[in-house]
């Protein structure tokens, strides 16, 4: 038998499911990785993955993307990849440089990392809202 | 406030001008962050030399940073020969660097 305690986890996950799917909310992990040789970019990587578990329920800030019918969400951020990394990389950023230096050569090596956030992300008919959860 | 210029450049092969652009962007941002981590966690520098019969033999160094940054603004951003220039700006205070 669950005591009252015990109940509240579930109640408050029944709640948040209930709420995303009247809102038409979904829940997902973003991160991005960027990794430039000599200032030029060689490898990229955005991932994105659903969220298994509720996020917290604090938000931070939003962005509103033009969206076409029916587009999902990886296609979006492909298309304004630029706009969503602008706006999450002002909350954390994490930067890394190596350079190493000879007589005849020289080599710089830097990895930008946009840690794994999780966003809630309300799709609408012709917008997409991507909030920042704590 | 620190304000830095961060370069990068389109890799030579690429789809259309808009990607080189982009490319280029996005390497000039990651420069930019770069310059603010030199500037705010400071640089790592190791240097070895050999010395070999009294003649300099090889000289190698090496310098790393790496920090968190949060905050940071693009301010002004241009293309030019292929090469892209952003420049970029952090506040900071002094409250916020003692923790």
């Amino acid at each position: 038998m669950r005591s009252r305690n015990g109940n509240r986890p579930f109640v408050f996950t029944t709640l948040t499911l209930i709420a995303s799917l009247a809102l038409g909310a979904d829940e997902y992990y973003i991160g991005y990785r960027l990794v430039a040789k000599n200032a030029q970019p060689i490898n990229e990587e955005l991932a994105v993955s659903k969220a298994m578990r509720p996020c917290s329920a604090t938000t931070l800030s939003s962005l509103t993307l033009i969206r076409t019918p029916n587009e999902s969400l990886d296609s979006l951020l492909q298309r304004e990849q630029t706009a969503f990394l602008e706006f999450a990389a002002l909350h954390n950023v994490h930067i890394k440089n190596n350079e190493t230096l000879h007589p005849l050569s020289s080599q710089s090596i830097n990895t930008l990392t946009i840690p794994s956030h999780c966003y809630v992300v309300e799709f609408n008919n012709e917008l997409v809202t991507i909030t920042l959860t704590q | 406030m620190i304000t830095v210029i961060g370069q990068g450049v389109a890799p030579s092969i690429t789809a259309s001008p808009a990607q080189a652009y982009a490319l280029a962007k996005r390497s000039a941002i990651v420069d930019g962050y770069r310059q603010i981590a030199e500037k705010v966690a400071g640089v790592h520098v190791e240097g070895q030399d050999s010395i070999k019969n009294m003649m300099l033999a090889s000289s190698s160094t090496r310098t790393w940073v790496e920090a968190f940054i949060r905050g940071a603004n693009i301010t002004n951003t241009t293309f030019k020969d292929g090469l892209c220039e952003v420049e970029m700006e952090i506040a900071l205070s002094y409250s916020r660097l003692l923790h």
